[in-house]
């Protein structure tokens, strides 16, 4: 509990900054905290925010299990190819934002746009994870394992037992891009959510609505990944694992 | 009952033309430093590591066949537990490996904790046990899947004296019921004597000796001596003494040491060789002396001592080794 003392102390010290600054410069150019507050429980957000959650929500969902999945399966190949490791690499290098135009073209604008180009933002980060700690398993749990004659079944469970530990690390970061990525789609193609929000107001200089949008959309991706660190940290207390492990 | 292994001039990385034999359903022990090859040799055996030369099993080439082709439990020194399975689930690995259903795994295993007194611990996660239940559950997991082989690497390493000796105990009690050959791998002489079992003494990844404990020692002391700076003498009680103390004679040179029965290999560091009148006291000649480290002898014997100063090379010196400072090994 004390530990969280200096982190509040150190938001309200902002707000503070933020408010008197605020009184000092136009409201079209920074708009006090009061006024996006008032935005924020005004409501006018809502339907925007209930259809970003939906589509980043299910985007992560779908590109975790995806990302799972292939992590997976990849790493269950006997004699790992290089090449794989190497795809992987560079597919990680680039940003799913840049997809968009492409996904556009295939998809059209709207939902299947938004929740598409955030399911490939979360399938990256957890995917690359997974391959990356299956490259470097523990030698004596991969020199036992070699003593054993196992079947394609019997491997991917194992395999799947030995990675669970690293699948949290990647599904926040995915979280975080799934929420984040989901935002950008919206101010760019889609003509609905909070980022479609954000960039309209943008335009009319009503600076409040776009950071009360931006803010929603923080506080969202950390509950995101709050939630998955306490489902980590309650697996590696249950496994034994130390503090330093997974998560923090 | 087990499978015969036969290894003939393995060489690699750090081998040096090793060849061995061990009999169907044989214990051996390979007594070596850290550095000494001894779990190149085991890796050798189950094909973890490539090699030169031939490794035979059941008197069959199996060099470049696989490591699963080769029906062996391995222990590895890493432990190799996985640490989100329950060790209930770890030990039945190998049994689920094999295609065996959860439930009959399952069960099997539970048999072999039950063997090895460990089934309370079932369904408790590996780095939720102490370290010593984690090389149990190791040692569990190695003979859980009815193998031919069984390659023990330090499976008592980083443990207290008392438990290390008490798992090494339970090692062969499980290999006299057990039907399987085992090869086991430690540093640790106390284990190699606990197994009382024939022993291969390794060094510079070679078999420098091999026999029961007694015979290996008499053969190679001098070597390992000079090698890890351990002092390890094979001797013969030649009296009683009082107090659980026995006179011993080693190399022709009289020493008293704690009571470990007719043949004992007697130990003690060179750090507790001291430069004073005390109890066995040895006029010994200097051989050599480098680093702070003297090269002593008595007769055939010779010892290693760090004294406090470098005497002169071909001189002299009075020497005492503390009867606290000897353990004494049963052979």
């Amino acid at each position: 509990m004390n530990r969280a003392i200096p982190a509040v102390l150190l938001v309200l010290l902002s707000l503070l900054i933020w408010e008197l600054t605020s009184r000092v410069v136009a409201s079209w150019i920074l708009p006090s905290p009061s006024a996006v507050f008032t935005t924020i429980i005004g409501g006018q957000l809502m339907i925007g925010y209930v259809l970003t959650a939906y589509r980043s929500i299910v985007g992560f969902a779908l590109g975790s299990l995806i990302g799972i999945s292939l992590g997976l399966a990849a790493a269950s190949m006997r004699n790992f190819p290089e090449m794989l490791s190497m795809t992987s690499s560079v597919l990680a290098a680039i940003p799913p934002v840049v997809l968009v135009p492409l996904l556009i073209l295939w998809l059209g604008f709207g939902d299947v746009l938004s929740v598409a180009a955030s399911a490939i933002a979360a399938l990256v980060p957890i995917s690359y994870n997974l391959l990356s700690a299956a490259a470097n398993v523990d030698p004596g749990i991969s020199d036992y394992l070699a003593t054993l004659r196992m079947g394609t079944a019997s491997r991917l469970e194992v395999l799947s037992r030995i990675l669970m530990p690293h699948i949290f690390p990647g599904l926040r970061l995915s979280a975080n891009m799934a929420w984040r990525v989901c935002f950008v789609v919206e101010m760019l193609a889609v003509p609905s959510g909070l980022g479609h929000i954000a960039f309209d107001a943008a335009g009319v200089l009503d600076l409040s609505t776009v950071i009360a949008a931006v803010l929603l959309l923080a506080a969202s991706s950390y509950v995101h990944q709050a939630l998955i660190d306490i489902m980590g940290k309650t697996l590696y207390e249950r496994w034994g694992f130390g503090a330093t492990w997974g998560p923090r | 009952m087990g499978t015969s292994i036969e290894l003939i001039d393995v060489t690699n990385y750090a081998l040096r033309g090793v060849s061995l034999r061990v009999g169907e359903g044989d214990l051996l022990t390979i007594l070596g430093p850290n550095g000494s090859g001894k779990t190149t040799l085991i890796k050798a055996i189950a094909g973890l590591t490539p090699y030169m030369g031939s490794v035979m099993i059941g008197g069959r080439p199996v060099d470049g066949a696989p490591p699963s082709s080769r029906r062996i439990g391995y222990a590895p020194q890493d432990l190799g537990l996985i640490p989100t399975m329950t060790i209930l689930d770890n030990v039945a690995l190998p049994l689920r490996a094999r295609g065996m259903n959860v439930d009959e795994a399952r069960r099997k295993a539970m048999r072999t904790l039950v063997d090895i007194g460990f089934e309370h611990l079932a369904d408790k996660y590996p780095l939720r046990v102490s370290g010593g239940e984690r090389r149990l559950a190791v040692v569990a997991r190695a003979i859980s899947g009815d193998p031919e082989i069984v390659l023990l690497d330090e499976p008592t390493s980083g443990l207290q004296p008392s438990r290390a000796r008490e798992i090494a105990r339970l090692i062969v009690e499980l290999w006299r019921n057990g039907d399987y050959t085992v090869v086991l791998v430690t540093h640790d002489i106390e284990i190699a004597a606990t197994m009382n079992s024939p022993i291969a003494l390794m060094l510079n990844g070679m078999v420098i000796a091999k026999g029961n404990l007694y015979d290996t020692v008499k053969a190679a002391s001098r070597e390992y001596s000079s090698y890890t700076g351990l002092n390890l003498l094979a001797c013969r009680k030649s009296g009683e003494s009082s107090y659980g103390l026995a006179i011993y004679e080693c190399e022709g040179v009289k020493l008293v040491s704690p009571d470990g029965g007719s043949n004992a290999i007697l130990a003690f560091s060179p750090d507790d060789v001291v430069m004073s009148s005390g109890s066995n006291r040895l006029e010994c000649e200097v051989m050599d002396c480098s680093g702070g480290v003297s090269l002593l002898a008595i007769g055939q014997l010779r010892m290693v001592a760090r004294l406090r100063r470098c005497p002169p090379r071909g001189g002299k010196v009075v020497v005492s080794i503390p009867l606290y400072a000897i353990r004494a090994y049963p052979s």
